[in-house]
């Protein structure tokens, strides 16, 4: 005889139920995982592999006619439109091609995948980072900073912070952190060695956003709470101020360029100087679409600044200098660039407020407009309103 | 189709029945996504806890043994991966499902909320037991073959399960007064 207890639970966890929306995504994305049906004679066999023949004569040469097999998605013409399939999300986020791990962060909360077998879903983390090669996490939590081993889980550090990490950027030679706190007086930025030690305050009032450290390590750009750019020498402790150029009301990213000391800089109407902070190089002021911007370098002269929904790429130096222009189908809140630049991972907001993360192919500069190619849907991420913080190692 | 055994659809899901299939998500996606839901305490990751564990078992439908209850094959592949998940997010990141509980259950009624947040609160093998007997009306007996386990020992852990429920609802009574 079951008591009030038992009786409560079973009314209680018998009342659970799923979303309308969440069961017909499900539905099919589990139909879609069938196998397909057994073949029970030759003949039948033998039509098949007909058929394949016939489709793989008529696929290359429309493969060749297209230049290339991959889904297209956004810009062009409606029939190149492709969905991407439905993910397996339950592992958490899917790895890119030749990457070590990638890691998606939005609302507290962190996707990742690493080559090691490392998943996680949805953790609670108010910033999150990747050292070089993914070795180590940098892990944000109200009040603390951890370094976690990416493979291992084990922890290299635990640090108090007063108050609540919101972004955090590794040094690319992996020996130093720079992460941003919120506190009551506003976000501090500080700056902390790689074994959680030495952690040096930079600058207070500074804007909630990842810090981009120079390819050497040895300096990091951020953005102040009143829309300055500043470079932090990391060596010598000092910090500049970016004179203004190109019209930027207040900034919103900051990207160094892989090599070298070229600083992207966007904000959200659409402006973006790309400016030289090592050899007093000539600025560039660029116009893109307005929206809240994202930066990925993919080669050293070559920088792609996504906003609102499109991605504008800009060729400073190259033999097509100039910028040009693809549509994307969503509204951009995360961006990033492949090791080797010939991929992105873009987020991408629909109408309703999901979030899809998908891998594409970096585009073919032209100048005209070119539809987005996808190669695959990554993660999608069902309640997201912020910004989606990438990170590819 | 709704007349038809869960065998028998197994059995046409495998010749490429999607109506066969469709009809075998409908009838289990419920069931499932509740233990997710249960033992994870996060409607999120139940979404797609559930959703990867349809895909899984679809995919190895040629290996089910057709002899056998889809039922609980279905729910062990929901709790293994619930459970997986539960796992490395604590290596990595470290608990604090109580701190996500209050969040998780809002859509619920007070008293609901508080049941459910301390279920969440029991340790995931005690969580389990008491999302498949008392979400799903499993008996003891099933649910030890369903997770391998000695009767015994699913006996102790709902007992403990209980124990630990009715600790903090008086903890919580006590509180209040």
């Amino acid at each position: 005889m079951p008591d009030e207890l038992e009786e409560r639970l079973e009314r209680t966890l018998g009342e659970l139920e799923p979303g309308a929306d969440v069961t017909e995504r499900a539905r099919a994305s589990a139909l879609g995982a069938l196998p397909p049906p057994r073949a029970r004679s030759r003949k039948p066999l033998v039509l098949v592999a007909a058929a394949c023949a016939v489709a793989f004569v008529f696929g290359g040469v429309t493969l060749a006619a297209t230049g290339g097999g991959l889904p297209l998605v956004g810009g062009g013409s409606p029939k190149h439109h492709t969905r991407p399939t439905q993910p397996r999300t339950a592992g958490g986020v899917v790895l890119p091609r030749g990457a070590v791990a990638f890691a998606a962060a939005a609302d507290g909360r962190v996707w990742l995948a690493a080559s090691s077998g490392t998943r996680l879903h949805g953790a609670h983390a108010t910033a999150y980072g990747l050292s070089p090669g993914a070795v180590w996490s940098i892990v944000g939590r109200q009040g603390r900073i951890d370094a976690v081993g990416v493979q291992q889980h084990d922890r290299g550090f635990s640090h108090h912070v007063a108050g609540r990490p919101v972004a955090a950027s590794w040094a690319p030679a992996g020996i130093r952190i720079a992460y941003v706190v919120r506190t009551r007086r506003g976000n501090r930025l500080f700056d902390i060695y790689g074994n959680g030690t030495h952690d040096f305050p930079v600058a207070r009032g500074v804007a909630p956003v990842t810090p981009s450290w120079r390819w050497d390590s040895q300096a990091f750009a951020f953005i102040t709470a009143r829309g300055r750019v500043m470079v932090h020498n990391a060596i010598a402790g000092s910090t500049a101020t970016l004179p203004r150029a190109c019209g930027l009301h207040h900034p919103a990213a900051v990207a160094y360029a892989p090599f070298g000391g070229l600083l992207a800089i966007a904000d959200a109407a659409g402006r973006v100087e790309i400016v030289d902070t090592m050899h007093r190089g000539p600025t560039h002021c660029e116009r893109g679409q307005p929206g809240s911007p994202s930066i990925a370098w993919v080669r050293p002269r070559q920088v792609i600044v996504g906003s609102g929904e499109a991605i504008t790429r800009y060729d400073l130096y190259g033999r097509f200098a100039g910028a040009d222009v693809t549509n994307v189908p969503g509204t951009i809140v995360g961006l990033v660039a492949g090791m080797d630049g010939r991929r992105l991972a873009i987020a991408l907001r629909d109408a309703v407020g999901e979030v899809r993360v998908v891998e594409a192919h970096t585009p073919r500069f032209s100048s005209a407009a070119y539809p987005l190619r996808v190669y695959r849907l990554l993660l999608t991420i069902h309640r997201a309103s912020g910004a989606v913080a990438l990170t590819w190692q | 189709m709704r007349t038809l055994g869960d065998g028998e659809l197994v059995a046409r899901a495998r010749q490429g029945s999607r109506e066969a299939a469709a009809e075998l998500f409908t009838r289990h996606w419920p069931g499932a996504w509740k233990v997710a839901r249960a033992v994870t305490g996060r409607r999120d990751m139940a979404d797609d806890v559930t959703q990867d564990a349809f895909e899984r078992a679809f995919a190895a439908l040629g290996r089910f043994d057709r002899r056998r209850p889809f039922g609980p094959w279905l729910h062990r592949i929901v709790v293994n991966r619930s459970l997986d998940l539960l796992r490395s997010e604590r290596r990595l990141i470290g608990s604090d499902a109580l701190e996500r509980v209050e969040g998780e259950w809002r859509d619920r009624a007070g008293e609901d909320r508080e049941l459910l947040a301390a279920v969440t609160g029991l340790s995931p093998q005690r969580r389990v037991v008491i999302v498949l007997r008392y979400g799903l009306g499993y008996s003891p007996a099933a649910i030890a073959d369903l997770l391998d386990l000695p009767v015994g020992t699913v006996h102790s852990r709902l007992a403990r399960a209980l124990e630990d429920l009715r600790r903090s609802e008086r903890e919580r009574d006590a509180g209040r007064a």
